[in-house]
């Protein structure tokens, strides 16, 4: 039985935007609609994980810094694990 | 009889999306178009027009020596314009993508502001030649001309930056942090000086400049109200677009997003300003004319310089922000 996390594509775009500022709400919709071919509101929190690779590829297409990368991925987990307020904290962005 | 046809639906309606990429498409294509065609117009008459005789007993030259000594300056000026109009259709591509989002409204407005003043460079060059080619065999015309110049001049270059200042204030209303790039304090005054040491050497031009040295042909009062005062409005409007695109860059979210718009926001920092400085050039012309040729070349040479360099940096800020859109 999916779980719908009605907040959880929201945090994703909450921690995205300390990358993609306001092309972050379009990139994850992409995202969603490209790879996963489903409505971004639909998002679930089995499809999270596989969101995940996706973003990790696509942002490392768009960047050479790996430790940026491996940031970005690590706050998604985090967010993932239901840690969003740790995905969230004012530590971030470190790289 | 009537006969229903049935094969397919023949009044098929188009999707809202298809109309809005042929109207891009057909705009594209029409301002493509204009802006070839004023190229090739400003060439043909650059080169096929016969020089004014003051030019060239002033620089001692000949026709074919003058054609010789322009064929550098109308190349780099065309090569200018060409990296102008790739620099801001691609930021028009950029933005016409993200046209429906807050930001992509915002640059939306930038991006148009820069087309205008992209197709006001060769524009103004064409209508400048071809009044030049009228007043060769009519001088009568020359204030007439000179005046309508002018307007056409403030006309085009106010709507530039007034678009492009219009984007910049909606970017304001998306960051919430206000960190401000040059205190108020120090650029206001700053403005107010430089305005007064403008219209001090708009108002004192040389008591009795030759007829083919005027400028604007206008009595002080009008000089004023007609060509200053809109001018310090319009540049004003410009700086400050650039000081709040700074700003917005220095504001907003977006390690990558940041990256990629601050080329964008140098670039536009640049074109506003050597267009600002040009104008003040030409203002000043009647005091540049005591200069010999040399130091006059390299000031057009240097502006044509900053200003194709920043359509450079607007063309990669573009790009990588496009990218951001496609991956």
């Amino acid at each position: 039985m999916s779980t719908r996390r009605p907040n959880i594509k929201k945090q994703i775009v909450e921690v995205s935007q300390d990358y993609f500022g306001p092309a972050a709400d379009r990139f994850i919709d992409r995202q969603i609609t490209m790879h996963l071919r489903k409505d971004p509101a639909n998002l679930t929190s089995e499809d999270v994980a596989k969101l995940i690779d996706w973003l990790k590829l696509s942002f490392a297409l768009l960047t050479k810094k790996t430790s940026l990368v491996e940031e970005y991925v690590l706050r998604l987990q985090l967010v993932a694990d239901g840690r969003a307020k740790e995905a969230l904290g004012r530590q971030w962005p470190q790289s | 009889m009537r006969i229903k046809c049935t094969i397919g639906d023949m009044s098929a309606k188009k999707e809202p999306g298809q109309f809005k990429k042929l109207s891009f498409k057909k705009l594209k294509l029409l301002y493509t178009s204009a802006f070839s065609a004023l190229v090739v117009t400003y060439l043909g008459i650059s080169f096929l027009s016969v020089p004014s005789r003051l030019v060239l007993k002033k620089y001692n030259l000949t026709i074919t020596s003058y054609r010789w000594l322009i064929l550098p300056i109308v190349i780099l000026i065309v090569a200018t314009w060409l990296v102008s109009f790739y620099g801001s259709m691609r930021f028009k591509s950029y933005s016409e993508v993200i046209k429906k989002s807050r930001d992509g409204h915002a640059l939306d407005f930038i991006s148009t502001g820069l087309l205008v003043l992209t197709i006001a460079l060769p524009f103004s060059a064409v209508l400048g030649s071809i009044f030049n080619i009228a007043i060769g065999h009519h001088p009568e015309f020359m204030p007439r001309l000179t005046i309508i110049k002018n307007v056409v001049g403030v006309a085009l270059l106010g709507l530039a930056f007034i678009l492009i200042a219009k984007g910049a204030n909606l970017l304001q209303n998306l960051i919430q942090q206000q960190k401000r790039v040059l205190s108020q304090a120090f650029w206001v005054p700053l403005f107010i000086i430089a305005s007064t040491l403008y219209s001090y050497l708009i108002i004192t031009r040389p008591g009795h400049v030759p007829l083919a040295q005027q400028v604007y042909f206008l009595p002080n009062w009008l000089l004023l109200l007609m060509i200053v005062i809109p001018y310090l409005y319009i540049w004003y409007c410009g700086l400050n677009a650039a000081y709040n695109v700074f700003r917005y860059k220095l504001n907003v979210r977006g390690r990558l997003y940041k990256s990629a718009l601050g080329y964008l926001a140098v670039g536009i920092l640049m074109v506003i300003a050597s267009s600002v400085v040009t104008e003040i050039l030409v203002t000043a012309s009647s005091h540049l004319s005591r200069l010999n040729l040399t130091p006059v070349l390299w000031i057009i040479y240097s502006l044509l310089v900053v200003d194709g360099a920043g359509y450079v940096l607007i063309a990669i800020g573009a790009k990588k922000l496009h990218r951001l859109e496609e991956v």
